[in-house]
């Protein structure tokens, strides 16, 4: 189990993360989300060792990370800015983290390089950015470590090569009881892969959620009637968000959506549907009810 | 469990890394000094290593300062320094690590060249195994005191042109400081003596600079290099993995840098503007327009370095503050030379009662005085006729005092001509505690100051002098030995004086009986 308490880390005057406390269980892909700049590879190399904490702890298992081989040697990052020896192949890659993690295994590397349908023999500086990322994903994965780490990771893979890499990671950790933290500025990205999500703004965490209890918590709602109505009328529902144009009103509600379907259809309205709420929905509206906007906070592409 | 200093694992994948630029030079190295043994036809004299292998001299500069900057090059650039400090080693395994491969190269660059450049000139009996590994041995030494300056330059920068600017920085500051310094002071006044005569030049205290057959520089180079692995170790371990691909980890380290390195570009300035304050310029008016350039060219120096390791305009103007510690260095070198250190050393006078011992270095003249009974003027001095005539030939029944003066005579040969050398090698170290000799030494050298102060006082030209009512005075460089201090001064000693030292040095440490080798004590 990874976790960070009161995580504090600056560079000069800016302060990268900000009193940042969150726990990753074992068994789980804990998704990290946020603008350009948020602190996401910050909190990252933090919890890896490379960064010196200012203040707060980051321990995995109970052991404190920085300086500590122990500790270290329980997870793997892949990182944004990839790094491979000068001139290496994949088959050199392969020696180095063989000669660095004692549980590394050859096959399931040569299974993944497969996989990735990557040329073992082939100098890596000749791969385009894709394949880089898969390369430096299948060593990670490769090593089997405790917890594998990946900054923006899905960035430059082809949506099916997405696809792949995440029935991976989902494997991985069923099959070893592994964790993954994934992080990355896209929600749509993780909305499929992640149990857990935190988003990250200006250093500090804003929301931390379980994501299979927030969407089957949260749903929305279109319903409209005959004569006019107000907000009031559903008073007895737990009201998120509310939008009403005319005669029909969208509605965003937590609670049991069975009693809540049967408590609407017993107003009879003209029209009742209940949707799925997207991630990216769901956040929108709990960080508007935070005064926040969702859009500013993510910032980007979500593509 | 606690974590292994060195990773085996880590060890053989940084070995590998580098076995490439290693093996190149030690190809390079001992392609060329073969070349160059082909060309002479295999003729040689005997001698040690460095006359077969002269790549040995080049060797401890360039192969650990490219093998260690190519071992650390990680932290020059921010994702490789991520990866290394991502590796689940302590920061103190992953630099210890890293070094021992840098140091397993050096050792077998030096030695493989040396085994195959050794082979051929053993076979024909020119080296012998002492000559093979002590030069051996000592390049090894110099090549780990350069492993751990590159090593502490590597833990206080973190841009590659930061790296290749400050390793000759702090290589050659210390030394071009402490020469340019002391020749402020040794021409102050002709019974000082230079940088060798006073075992202060650089291959005194390291092997990097020769040295080799000084016991001080074996010392030296094994303390420093100790002392500055410690120093990287230090910064090693706390040195932020955010810092790579900055010109230093912290801008006070820049700084400091910036600042030597302009130091030294100012000593031209700072060594003409002491020779004014001391009157040691006939017209300082015409020197001022220099010391102006001098200065000039270091704040261009100064700035132009900020600019070629940081690749910024706008850093040029933080560095405008540090221009003061500058100055102030300036005027602080200044005025402790001119109105401390000069003194000091000129006051100096050593008596019976302060003086432990006295030494010789070797370096003998001596005068054949015209008159005798007179006080005279030389200028030159003589050869001793017997050195010059029987060059080569072994003195069967000269008296001790002969066959030392054989030994230590001054001629017009180079002054490492085995016989000084053998003079001096007999000499060397040899600490004489006799009072009646330390009495001799004390009083000869207050009589010789005190004609220097008069002569600088009525502003006569400073000539080297000869006194005594014997047939020949003896110039010697001499040691006083006072505690833990040492200080070194000509002192001119009569015939009498020169004989009763020498023997007083015999009983501590005899000449060998005749005959003997000759070539043996090369």
């Amino acid at each position: 189990m990874l976790q960070a308490t009161d995580l504090t880390k600056r560079f000069g005057k800016f302060t990268a993360l900000n009193s940042i406390s969150l726990t990753v269980p074992d068994s789980c892909i804990y998704g990290l989300v946020g603008s350009n700049g948020a602190g996401k590879s910050t909190f990252l190399r933090t919890v890896c060792g490379i960064y010196r904490a200012d203040s707060g702890t980051v321990t995995f298992d109970g052991l404190p990370i920085y300086d500590n081989p122990e500790a270290k040697r329980q997870f793997v990052l892949v990182p944004d800015d990839l790094f491979f020896l000068h001139g290496a192949t994949p088959e050199r890659m392969q020696q180095l983290y063989a000669s660095v993690y004692p549980s590394f295994d050859s096959g399931r590397y040569r299974e993944l390089l497969e996989q990735f349908r990557l040329p073992a023999q082939k100098p890596v500086a000749q791969f385009s950015k894709g394949m880089r990322r898969l390369t430096a994903t299948a060593l990670a994965l490769a090593s089997k470590p405790k917890l594998v780490l990946f900054d923006e990771t899905m960035d430059g893979l082809d949506p099916i090569m997405r696809h792949i890499v995440k029935s991976i990671i989902a494997d991985d950790v069923t099959s070893r009881g592994a964790s993954a933290v994934v992080v990355s500025h896209s929600l749509r990205e993780l909305e499929d892969l992640c149990d857990q999500l935190a988003l990250l703004h200006q250093g500090g965490i804003v929301l931390e959620r379980d994501i299979g209890n927030l969407k089957t918590s949260a749903f929305k709602i279109q319903i409209a009637f005959a004569e006019p109505f107000e907000r009031e009328h559903f008073a007895m529902l737990d009201i998120v968000h509310y939008q009403q144009q005319g005669k029909v009103a969208t509605l965003i509600v937590t609670g049991d959506r069975n009693e809540t379907e049967a408590t609407l259809r017993a107003m009879e309205p003209l029209l009742l549907e209940v949707l799925p709420l997207s991630l990216e929905e769901v956040f929108t509206y709990e960080l508007q009810a935070r005064n926040y906007d969702f859009a500013t906070l993510i910032g980007g592409d979500e593509g | 469990m606690k974590a292994p200093v060195i990773d085996r694992g880590l060890l053989k994948e940084t070995m590998r890394r580098l076995r490439t630029p290693a093996l190149t030079m030690l190809i390079l190295a001992t392609v060329f000094d073969l070349l160059a043994q082909l060309v002479s036809g295999f003729e040689f004299t005997a001698g040690s290593l460095y006359i077969f292998h002269p790549s040995l001299y080049a060797i401890p500069f360039i192969v650990p300062f490219l093998l260690t900057t190519m071992g650390f090059r990680f932290q020059t650039k921010r994702c490789d320094s991520d990866f290394y400090h991502a590796l689940p080693f302590t920061r103190v395994t992953l630099t210890a690590t890293v070094l021992t491969a840098v140091a397993a190269w050096c050792g077998i660059v030096i030695v493989g060249s040396s085994i195959v450049l050794s082979v051929i000139p053993s076979i024909l009996g020119k080296l012998s195994l002492t000559g093979t590994l002590l030069p051996m041995i000592a390049t090894l030494f110099a090549s780990l005191f350069m492993v751990s300056l590159t090593f502490l330059v590597t833990q206080l920068c973190g841009r590659g042109s930061s790296i290749v600017f400050t390793v000759p920085i702090f290589l050659f500051s210390p030394m071009i400081i402490h020469t340019t310094l002391y020749n402020l002071i040794y021409p102050y006044n002709n019974l000082f003596v230079d940088l060798y005569a006073s075992r202060q030049a650089p291959s005194y205290y390291n092997l990097l600079f020769g040295g080799m057959e000084h016991l001080s520089a074996w010392i030296w180079t094994v303390a420093l290099t100790v002392i500055l692995l410690l120093i990287g170790f230090f910064f090693a371990k706390r040195r932020p993995s955010e810092t790579a691909g900055n010109a230093a980890v912290h801008p006070a380290a820049q700084a400091c840098i910036r600042v030597l390195l302009a130091f030294v570009c100012c000593l031209p300035a700072i060594s003409e503007i002491v020779m004014i304050l001391t009157d040691q310029v006939l017209y300082p008016d015409e020197i001022l327009p220099i010391i102006l350039a001098v200065y000039v060219v270091a704040l261009v120096v100064y700035f132009l370095y900020e600019l070629i390791t940081t690749r910024s305009a706008k850093a040029l103007l933080r560095t405008i503050p540090w221009l003061g510690v500058l100055a102030g260095l300036n005027v602080i070198c200044i005025l402790l030379i001119t109105f401390l250190a000069i003194p000091l050393a000129n006051n100096y006078e050593p008596t019976p009662e302060t003086v432990d011992s006295i030494s010789l270095t070797g370096n003998v003249t001596f005068y054949n005085m015209e008159d005798e009974g007179e006080r005279l003027y030389w200028e030159s001095y003589q050869d001793p006729y017997w050195v010059y005539e029987n060059e080569y030939d072994l003195p069967t029944d000269e008296p001790l005092f002969d066959r030392y003066n054989y030994y230590y005579g001054y001629s017009e040969k180079s002054f490492y001509d085995w016989e000084a050398a053998y003079g001096e090698s007999r000499c060397d170290g040899v600490r004489v505690t006799d009072p009646a000799c330390i009495q001799a030494a004390c009083k000869a050298f207050s009589t010789a100051k005190r004609d220097a102060d008069s002569n600088r006082a009525a502003n006569k030209t400073i000539l080297r002098k000869a006194y005594g009512t014997e047939w020949a005075v003896y110039e010697v460089v001499m040691e006083f030995h006072s505690g833990p201090f040492t200080r070194s001064r000509i002192v001119f000693l009569t015939e009498t004086e020169y004989i009763a030292l020498l023997n007083a040095i015999n009983d501590i440490r005899p000449l060998p009986d005749f005959p003997f080798n000759f070539e043996a004590i090369q």
